[in-house]
């Protein structure tokens, strides 16, 4: 990868690859973009280190022939995280089985997408095939316990043909779709051979334990089927209604479809987007969506995980105040997803927050708030604690044990809320580092940075962002001087491509510039998008990135409208088998 | 609390998988520890070396790595430490008789046979050596075991898997000259440490342990489930699958360590028809045979032990769905003839990955054990697995598969592969020496007929 040179847009919707020569597919895209700069439609050269991670038109097939046609880029079978396999088990046994070994944690890219339900994050290794047997075993246990209220025909039969109840039913439910016959006689294999050493209940553990380790349950399988369009291009597919079941439940839920979802497959009400689109609402309006949202905005963040902090630096820092950053973060997202008109404005300038009393004491609100951490309330936060970016949690995640990091803030803003890639540092980029004398702050340091050349095409974008941020500390603390009596400057600039360049100074007024922008609204959809697909998104997927964006435009920006729209698209609906060489 | 120790499930060609019986469980009698947790060696060895461009991880530091036959130790990556690239030079200074006796009595002694030294220490002339005999030095265990006195009922214990002759595979030495001879009946090794135990309470198995026990037969039916899916995803979703299913399995044929505290015994439980002296219960015979080492360890009734594959010429690997030998006479002949065709290659690689599950299950067993410092007793042991060959095909000792596992007390940095390549199993012993509390700057023979050095001192595996 190329260090950054010159200066690099935002991913653009609609690139050139994605559209090919399709006429009509660039004026909408043209039409769609907003602000004034030329260069902002020119897309994004794949030469520039931007969208690396994006080229999915690499895969084979090329360009779609225009939006007319069903479209999406290719995808990978992508195995159950392990949030949605606890999920899932216990929603499938109706609550009366709750693993407590699950999965292996998700590995997540966090130098692309950060999405833990992602193909590549979710690996199976050596380790992580004996814990999917452990687990397993486990369900077999629990479920065998609990067997009178998981199937009804036991106790009163012990036979085979209850045993089959167990298997067609909850055979099911994991594979989210009928059991074929193959598959029938596999289980019912395992409840014979087991005849020999298990009582009746525990055969029917054991059958529960080879279920969850099928990898019909534990991959989310989506095939596709034929089009009969006959203008489709060559090897896309829809996804059946089966599959669409389990994309909107794991979407939405992290778990198994329910049963309503299942019969709406089954009819083929999901083979049509206004179809999708009703089942899409209700699982929204399901408060299970709740957590599978709030998974969106944390991995759309990505923050690190907060490091350890200089208790000599920051002796007001401790494990009750991270956790309760963490959760302050939490509760301000929750209202976000919780309020319909929600838009990227609220999420980033909203000033409705909840507090504990570890909390309102750091923010500096004298109010009565009850005693104990576990003792949350909704308040007004103060003029400077409204918005994303004054989260406690956000600024001291995106900051060094003993010190901000400019650096990071700046590419946060630039990457997570601008969608604007930027390439890793050159593998010696320490190395080239420029020595500055000891003592020396943030803008002495970042000016001798920005001094040499090869730093200079990422550090120009990203520290004058950063250091226009340094009012809050390595803990998300305000201040005004440095510890060694110098004030804070509190200028910054956005110097690059986007309708918010500028000026600024404090985080308030970068809020404000940022809530303004549509380049922060496409950026949300782009993300939304990606967290639905599991993927990085490619250039393949540009019409669906701006239908979906012209939709959220349509519906005034709500998140709420966004988070449907995304089932009507074509990268939802169909996928593409890679083009076998 | 009931233990169980999951054995060998023996995946049948579309049979039910054969479980063994579970006859009784012992509850923990653990008896107390003493306050000093003790340093132990122990030497597990398999012969016929490696396919070694398989077992060479490909990168070397920390975080390296695991290779294609390592793979099964993936879990205890970071209690690892593979050294590759050391050499047996020893069995350059053996001028006579067939290829296979001077490697093994030369592995772990250093010295050629007694019959070709001289009086003074030093080796004949070529013409004047013998063909065959017995090491003219004791093994490193033996060493490091006689050094540490006798402070334990055993001062070694030593098991071989496979009943039939040891004969040209005798790696083990005492002083004198004497072969270390080794048990290969599990049932007797057995007996003898639980005389020393005392009896112990008897428990139920709880359904967990035993829906574990099941596993391998589960495990075949889910891949069932993986066949079936196979056909219908595209080439690289298929990869994807096929990498999960040889996971799966390795998984049936890894036996499974239950937790255990110190000097927990655990419950013999052979299958009927059991014949430690056939090549066909090895799968059995091995595990069987480590548990009980574990056992003699974690009670310190010894702190020297051996465990080792004793039979190099003709073993079947009948539980594996392994083509051995086949176009060859035996298992001996593919090793030797099957280096250019890719087919016995393969094949070899998979039945080496046996020893590595084998090693695997060593290792689970070590680390389960909890001693009186909190460290396991894998922490406190330092397991040395080796062959006498590298590349077994042309006889070759130098380069041999190494792998250190345990810290022994904090006083190895595992997690690593370091490449040795220069050094000698002189410089490896005299580093084990060192590690055990001595001071050795050699160890075996020093003064060699040729020009190649045989010792260049321990080396720093802090």
């Amino acid at each position: 990868m190329l260090a950054c040179e010159g200066q690099i847009g935002p991913s653009r919707i609609g690139t050139e690859s994605a559209i090919g020569n399709a006429s009509d597919a660039i004026e909408r895209s043209n039409g769609l973009a907003s602000g004034s700069d030329p260069n902002r439609n020119d897309g994004t050269p794949s030469d520039d280190g931007t969208g690396a991670e994006a080229d999915g038109d690499s895969a084979g097939g090329g360009a779609p022939p225009s939006c007319d046609v069903p479209y999406a880029a290719p995808s990978s079978l992508r195995r159950l995280t392990d949030l949605q396999y606890r999920n899932s088990v216990r929603d499938m046994f109706g609550g009366a089985v709750v693993p407590t070994i699950g999965l292996p944690e998700s590995q997540p890219n966090l130098g692309s997408t950060g999405l833990t339900a992602e193909a590549d994050a979710n690996i199976v290794s050596a380790v992580g095939a004996a814990r999917i047997a452990d687990s397993a075993e486990e369900i077999g246990v629990l479920v065998t316990a609990g067997l009178a209220a998981i199937l009804p025909c036991f106790p009163a039969a012990q036979d085979s043909s209850c045993a089959d109840t167990f298997i067609d039913t909850y055979g099911a439910k994991a594979f989210r779709r009928p059991l074929e016959e193959e598959e029938r006689a596999i289980l019912r294999s395992v409840y014979t051979i087991a005849e020999a050493d298990f009582s009746f209940e525990e055969r029917i553990g054991v059958v529960a334990s080879a279920l969850v380790q099928m990898p019909q349950f534990l991959y989310v399988v989506e095939a596709g089927e034929e089009l009969d369009e006959p203008n489709a291009p060559e090897g896309v597919r829809r996804f059946s209604g089966y599959e669409m079941a389990s994309r909107l439940s794991y979407l939405y839920w992290d778990s198994v479809p329910d049963s309503a979802l299942l019969v709406a497959a089954e009819s083929g009400e999901l083979d049509t987007p206004d179809g999708i689109e009703v089942q899409a609402r209700r699982l929204l309006d399901d408060d299970r969506a709740a957590r599978p949202l709030r998974r969106f905005f944390r991995e759309w963040l990505h923050l690190p995980e907060p490091e350890e902090k200089d208790l000599s630096v920051y002796p007001s820092y401790d494990e009750e105040l991270a956790h309760a950053f963490d959760q302050e973060l939490d509760s301000y997202l929750d209202v976000i997803i919780q309020d319909r008109d929600a838009t990227p404005e609220t999420l980033l300038t909203s000033d409705v927050g909840n507090v504990n009393s570890v909390m309102a004491s750091f923010f500096g609100m004298d109010e009565g708030v009850s005693e104990g951490p576990s003792n949350w309330q909704r308040v007004t936060l103060p003029p400077e604690r409204a918005g994303l970016l004054a989260r406690p949690a956000v600024m001291a995640g995106l900051a060094y044990p003993a010190d901000s990091a400019p650096i990071h803030r700046g590419k946060f803003v630039l990457n997570r809320l601008l969608c604007i890639e930027l390439p890793s540092p050159p593998a010696d980029a320490l190395a080239r580092q420029p020595v500055t004398p000891v003592g020396a702050g943030q803008r002495e340091r970042s000016a001798a940075r920005r001094q040499v050349a090869e730093c200079a095409g990422c550090h120009d974008m990203m520290d004058p962002l950063g250091l226009g941020l340094e009012e809050l500390d390595g803990i998300g603390q305000y201040r005004t001087q440095y510890a060694d009596g110098s004030p804070v400057d509190t200028r910054g600039a956005i110097q690059v491509t986007t309708d918010v360049q500028g000026e600024f100074s404090g985080v308030q007024e970068l809020t404000d510039l940022l809530s303004q922008s549509d380049d922060v609204k496409q950026c949300a959809a782009r993300q939304w998008m990606r967290y639905a697909l599991s993927r990085m998104d490619t250039a393949d997927d540009g019409c669906s990135l701006t239908a979906l964006t012209q939709a959220f435009e349509d519906a005034d920006y709500s998140l709420h409208e966004l988070f449907v729209a995304v089932t009507r698209t074509d990268a939802f609906r169909y996928r593409r088998l890679e083009v076998s060489q | 609390m009931t233990r169980v120790s999951r054995r060998m499930f023996l995946r049948g060609a579309g049979t039910a998988a054969l479980t063994l019986p579970y006859l009784d469980y012992f509850a923990g009698n653990a008896r107390a520890q003493t306050a000093s947790t003790p340093k132990r060696l122990v030497i597990f060895q398999h012969p016929q070396g490696m396919v070694m461009d398989r077992w060479t991880p490909s990168t070397t530091g920390t975080g390296f790595a695991i290779s294609d036959i390592l793979a099964p130790l993936e879990a205890h990556h970071d209690k690892l430490l593979v050294l590759s690239g050391i050499d047996n030079l020893v069995r350059r200074q053996m001028m006579r008789g067939n290829a296979h006796n001077p490697a093994a009595r030369s592995l772990l002694t250093c010295f050629p046979y007694a019959g070709s030294m001289n009086a003074d220490g030093t080796v004949k002339a070529a013409g004047n050596q013998v063909e065959n005999g017995a090491a003219f030095g004791p093994s490193i265990d033996q060493v490091v075991a006689s050094r540490m006195g006798n402070p334990t009922r055993f001062a070694r214990l030593d098991y071989k898997v496979n009943g039939m002759g040891v004969g040209e595979n005798q790696i083990f030495w005492g002083e004198n000259q004497v072969p270390i001879e080794a048990e290969s009946d599990p049932g007797v090794a057995y007996a003898r440490l639980m005389n020393e135990i005392g009896p112990v309470e008897v428990t139920e198995p709880t359904f967990g342990d035993r829906i574990r026990a099941h596993r391998g037969s589960v495990l075949d039916s889910v891949l069932g489930g993986f066949d079936r899916l196979l056909g219908r995803v595209g080439a690289e979703d298929r990869s994807r699958l096929n990498a999960h299913a040889m996971l799966i399995r390795d998984l049936e044929q890894q036996v499974d360590a239950p937790i255990i505290e110190s000097c927990s015994p655990h419950t013999l439980a052979l299958p009927s028809g059991f014949d430690f002296a056939s090549r066909d219960f090895d799968n059995t015979s091995a595990p069987a045979l480590i548990d009980n080492l574990v056992l003699a360890l974690s009670c310190d009734l010894a702190r020297v032990a051996t465990v080792q594959f004793a039979d190099g010429h003709a073993p079947t690997f009948g539980w594996l769905d392994a083509d051995v030998p086949g176009p060859w006479e035996n298992w001996h002949d593919m090793i030797h003839s099957g280096q250019n065709d890719p087919a016995s290659v393969e094949t070899m690689v998979q039945c080496q990955r046996w020893y590595t599950q084998q090693f695997n299950y060593l290792l689970d067993r070590m680390d389960s054990v909890v001693e009186a410092d909190g460290n396991t007793l894998l922490d406190n042991s330092l397991v040395l697995w080796i062959s006498e060959f590298g590349n077994a095909g042309v006889h070759d000792t130098r380069t041999l598969p190494v792998v250190i596992a345990g810290g022994l007390g904090g006083q190895i940095t595992t997690g690593r592969h370091l490449s040795m390549a220069g050094h000698t199993t002189g410089d490896l012993y005299s580093t084990i020496l060192n590690l055990f509390g001595h001071e050795d700057q050699t160890f075996g023979l020093t003064e060699p007929l040729n020009g190649d050095t045989l010792n260049r001192g321990p080396f720093d595996l802090s």
